[in-house]
C-alpha cells in the first residue's frame, strides 16, 4: 500500500527526472522501507514539489494561474524570445527582470554546457558553467590554449535576456567577448576578441573573431578536463 | 587564466555530503546514503528525494557522472555514480574553506585543536 503511495509520487515527478532516478529512487524504497516508510514518503514528497518547482515552466505556469490575467501577461512575455519582441514587450519586461521574479530563460541557462570553438586564434573544445545566485549570474569559461591544454576563466558582464546570453572573459592580451543564443536546446554565437591594452595593439582593436556551438553537458558524458598550466 | 571556484562555494550539507561521499570510491544512490550516514555518525540522514535532486543538480554542472556498474550481474536498477575532477577540485575547495572557518572558530572560542594520535 505504501509502496503504491510512493511509486506514485515517482510518477508525479517530472519526466526527465523520473526517466534518470525513479527506478532506482524505488529500490532504494525496497531496501530501506523497513527503516521508516513514512520518512520516505515525506521525502519523495519533498523532492516533488522541489523538482516541479525548480521547473522553468512550472514557475511559468504557477505565476499564470496564481495572478489570473495578469500573471498570463506575464507568461505571455516571458514566452516571447527577445529577438521577436516589439519594444512595448521589451519595456515590461525589464522591470519584471528588475524585480528578481523567476525568469524562464534564466533557469534555461544554469548548468554545464560542452561544444566547440572556431577561432581565427584558438580553437577547439570549450566548456562553459553557468550558475544562477538569484539576481546575478557567476560562471567560468574553459578554453584549449595553442599549448593544447585547456584554461579556465571567470566570466565578467554576463547577461542573459530571454533566449540571448552575453558574457566576457579576459585571456591575455585581449578580452574575449562571446554573444549567442539557445535555440533548440543548443547555444550558438560569436566571439569577438579586442585588445586589452596589455601590450602591442591598442586597447578595443578588434584582434581576432569565431564562431561557437555547445549543447548541455548530458549525465554520463565527459566533460574535457581543464587542467592548469604548468609552470 | 586561474581557476576560480568561487561561484560554487559554499556548498549546501546534501551537496558536501554526497561529493564527500564519492571522494573514496564510486558508489550507487543507495551506497551514497549509507556513506553519509556513516560519515556523520547517523547525525545527517539524506533521504532518496533531497540524493537525487542534489545529483540531479551535480550532473548538470558536470561535477559527478554517471559511470558503468563495475559488474553486469548487478541489479539494474543499480546507477554508479563517480566524482569527476572538477567536482573533486570544488570538494577540495570547500574543506578548504571550512578549514578556515573551524581555524578561525577555535581562535575565537578558544577550543583545543584536537590532538593527534601518536
Amino acid at each position: 500500500m505504501i509502496r503504491s503511495i510512493y511509486r506514485s509520487i515517482l510518477r508525479l515527478h517530472p519526466p526527465g527526472f523520473r526517466q534518470q532516478f525513479a527506478e532506482e529512487m524505488l529500490w532504494i524504497y525496497d531496501e530501506t522501507a523497513g527503516a521508516g516508510a513514512v520518512s520516505l514518503l515525506t521525502d519523495g514528497f519533498f523532492s516533488l514539489v522541489r523538482q516541479w518547482m525548480t521547473r522553468p515552466a512550472t514557475l511559468t505556469l504557477a505565476a499564470a494561474g496564481c495572478g489570473g490575467a495578469m500573471h498570463m501577461a506575464l507568461f505571455l512575455v516571458m514566452m516571447i524570445p527577445v529577438v521577436n519582441q516589439p519594444p512595448a514587450v521589451i519595456y515590461v519586461r525589464r522591470p519584471i527582470l528588475a524585480s528578481g521574479m523567476p525568469d524562464v530563460s534564466t533557469v534555461r541557462f544554469s548548468g554545464s554546457w560542452i561544444g566547440t570553438l572556431h577561432s581565427t586564434g584558438p580553437s577547439g573544445p570549450m566548456q562553459l558553467m553557468l550558475l544562477n545566485n538569484g539576481a546575478s549570474w557567476t560562471g567560468r569559461l574553459y578554453l584549449q590554449g595553442q599549448d593544447g591544454v585547456m584554461h579556465g576563466g571567470a566570466l565578467e558582464e554576463i547577461r542573459v535576456e530571454g533566449d540571448a546570453l552575453r558574457f566576457r572573459v579576459e585571456a591575455g592580451d585581449a578580452d574575449l567577448t562571446f554573444s549567442g543564443q539557445l535555440q533548440q536546446g543548443k547555444l550558438t554565437g560569436i566571439l569577438e576578441a579586442t585588445a586589452n591594452g596589455a601590450r602591442f595593439a591598442p586597447r578595443g582593436r578588434k584582434v581576432g573573431e569565431g564562431t561557437w556551438v555547445m549543447a548541455r553537458a548530458q549525465a554520463g558524458s565527459r566533460a574535457p578536463e581543464p587542467r592548469q598550466r604548468q609552470s | 587564466m586561474t581557476e576560480d571556484l568561487s561561484p560554487f562555494l559554499p556548498l549546501s550539507p546534501a551537496t558536501l555530503h554526497i561529493l564527500l561521499a564519492l571522494a573514496g570510491e564510486d558508489r550507487h544512490g543507495y551506497g551514497i546514503m549509507q556513506e553519509v550516514a556513516r560519515q556523520s555518525e547517523g547525525q545527517y540522514k539524506l533521504g532518496p528525494g533531497t540524493l537525487y535532486d542534489n545529483l540531479e543538480k551535480l550532473m548538470n554542472l558536470a561535477m559527478v557522472e554517471e559511470t558503468p556498474r563495475p559488474s553486469p550481474n548487478e541489479d539494474s536498477r543499480r546507477r554508479y555514480y563517480r566524482l569527476t575532477g572538477l567536482g573533486r577540485r570544488t570538494l577540495s575547495a570547500e574543506i578548504a574553506r571550512l578549514d578556515t572557518v573551524v581555524r578561525e572558530a577555535r581562535l575565537r572560542l578558544r577550543v583545543p585543536s584536537p590532538r593527534r594520535a601518536s
